[in-house]
């Protein structure tokens, strides 16, 4: 747990950080107006509330773990501060470590500030009427916390990528790496439609090797459909750790290498 | 100098309000509401990284914006069926969406029968969605064959109205097709054994009566053209050499029991209430019934 001192830092640095409170204004205003446009809707009042709650959390924490996420690593390299921290007795592991779990508390409060403006917003729709706000707590408690899984994969993905690339590039890399991974169904049709067998076996190897964010947006299955079978939420949450686990392995491994 | 380039923000800005309005009056915004074109399903689809469902709303709050528009305008809504179908791929599970392309659409029922069978395939637990398609296929097309099969469909569907299998039944009887009359008596049947009071289901077992004796006196009366039709062709005519040709007899069997002998039914059926069934010129009829007939077209074959 040698990597905790470094997390809370990291936390800390992360917190006084102004732009983080600027895109949290933002969001806050985004999940907020979901009230005065579901009065444009027609009777779709709580579909639009939840609708666009759910998706600014989900993109503004995107937004949140792309400017904050792809610099953390290469600001501590261009403040020269990386000598500082590699002199003491800090592993590069726990470097990496510390980095990943400062910025999910981070992304954690954050995340909390805007689910539960989301739940007020909710609230207030529904004339803060519990009987008829319950019904929709477990469904979008459950899309939450996949986002939540999603943010943190990004988050790591985002180290990863800040280990070997600028922070321009990084910022590239992830949000192509979110955009590809919500396109992982089309990824699978087009391969499909391909004629050609070995751009198949590309875009299959592309499909399997980048993460497929689709498997943590249950948004609609929840909402809309009903409750899911646990077996497919439980594989949704294992199949997003594991993949978390195995970028920060692939930072750990680049960056032990790296050579300052 | 802070202050100067804060107060010199003030005229700028404004300058560039004015600049656009000149702009607009140079420039009227577009004022044909058709001349907007909306982006392929699979393409939003593509670009909204997840949030179809977000992309959905979009387009719903725009839909409606449109209609309100073109209302307005009195300009036709051409794009109508566009913005449900697009919406609907984004949002299969937007019930709302497929039942309100009805109640927008009227007039191109085919269209709105198009999504609403999109909307039965991807919601198949929605007895709402057959129930408006129903009802279109019966106010707009109708076609009551077609608008049964959606009520049945609906029926059949968990929380569907109960007034879904009735009117199924209604309309199945509705058909002139004898085969359709089993569909429909087992429909009420149905509406009896859900009815949920007292009142609904002595009405529904009234009608399931009532239902019973139009389709026996449909079949009988069928049956009595076949014999008619059989006993003209089998006629031969006298001899020509005779001065007066005999007038033609009559085709029509005697009484029911002919029909019997004949092979065209297996015994004369009774009404439901164990009553036989008048036989009047070749006409099947029935006794009046100890209650107002709910049926309308039962009511020319009541004799009092």
């Amino acid at each position: 747990m040698s990597f905790l001192p470094l997390a809370m830092n990291t936390l800390r640095e992360s917190i006084r950080d102004k732009l983080l409170y600027v895109i949290l204004f933002f969001a806050l205003i985004m999940i907020g107006s979901g009230v005065i446009l579901s009065a444009l809707s027609l009777n779709q009042q709580t579909k639009i509330v939840m609708d666009l709650g759910l998706s600014s959390i989900s993109v503004f924490g995107l937004i949140i773990t792309v400017f904050v996420g792809t610099s953390l690593v290469s600001k501590e390299i261009d403040k020269k501060t990386i000598f500082l921290l590699l002199s003491k007795p800090l592993r590069r592991r726990d470097f990496i470590l510390g980095k990943f779990v400062g910025l999910s508390l981070t992304l954690l409060i954050i995340f909390s500030a805007m689910a539960l403006c989301f739940y007020g917003v909710l609230a207030y729709h529904k004339g803060f009427d519990m009987t008829s706000l319950m019904p929709l707590v477990p469904g979008t408690a459950m899309t939450l916390v996949l986002i939540y899984v999603e943010i943190l994969l990004l988050i790591a993905a985002a180290i990863f990528f800040s280990t070997f690339a600028t922070p321009v590039m990084s910022a590239m890399f992830t949000l192509s790496l979110y955009v590809i991974g919500h396109a992982s169904n089309d990824i699978i049709a087009f391969s499909r439609a391909n004629e050609s067998g070995f751009l198949q076996k590309v875009m299959e190897l592309i499909f399997l090797v980048l993460p497929d964010l689709e498997r943590l947006n249950l948004k609609n299955t929840f909402l809309l459909e009903g409750a899911l079978s646990s077996e497919v939420l439980s594989a949704s949450l294992t199949y997003g750790f594991l993949y978390i686990v195995a970028l920060l392995l692939l930072s750990i491994f680049v960056f032990e290498g790296k050579e300052f | 100098m802070r202050f100067f380039i804060a107060l010199l923000c003030i005229p700028v800005f404004w300058a560039v309000h004015f600049s656009h309005q000149d702009l607009i009056k140079q420039m009227p915004l577009k004022e044909n509401i058709n001349g907007t074109s909306l982006f392929p399903a699979e393409f939003l689809q593509l670009t909204s990284l997840g949030h179809d469902a977000m992309a959905a709303d979009i387009l719903w709050l725009q839909l409606i914006q449109y209609y309100g528009a073109a209302v307005q305008s009195k300009q036709p809504a051409d794009q109508l069926y566009t913005y449900f179908d697009t919406l609907t791929t984004l949002s299969p599970h937007f019930e709302d969406a497929y039942i309100f392309s009805a109640y927008l659409m009227p007039e191109q029922p085919k269209l709105v029968l198009k999504l609403l069978e999109k909307g039965a395939k991807h919601n198949p637990e929605s007895a709402g969605i057959l129930f408006q398609a129903g009802f279109t296929a019966y106010q707009e097309l109708k076609d009551n064959a077609l608008a049964a099969k959606y009520f049945q469909a609906s029926s059949e569907r968990p929380n569907a109205p109960s007034s879904a299998s009735k009117i199924a039944a209604a309309l199945y009887a509705k058909t002139d097709k004898q085969a359709l009359c089993s569909v429909s008596l087992s429909l009420l049947q149905r509406a009896i054994s859900q009815a949920p009071n007292a009142n609904s289901r002595e009405r529904a077992e009234k009608q399931f009566i009532e239902r019973r004796m139009l389709c026996d006196i449909r079949l009988l009366n069928q049956e009595i053209q076949n014999y008619i039709q059989q006993q003209k062709e089998a006629y031969t005519p006298p001899e020509e050499n005779e001065k007066k040709a005999p007038p033609l007899p009559s085709f029509a069997p005697k009484d029911l029991n002919t029909l019997v002998k004949a092979g065209r039914i297996s015994q004369t059926p009774q009404d439901p209430l164990k009553r036989n069934y008048l036989y009047q010129e070749g006409k099947v009829k029935a006794k009046a019934l100890p209650w107002t007939p709910l049926e309308a077209e039962l009511k020319p074959y009541l004799v009092p």
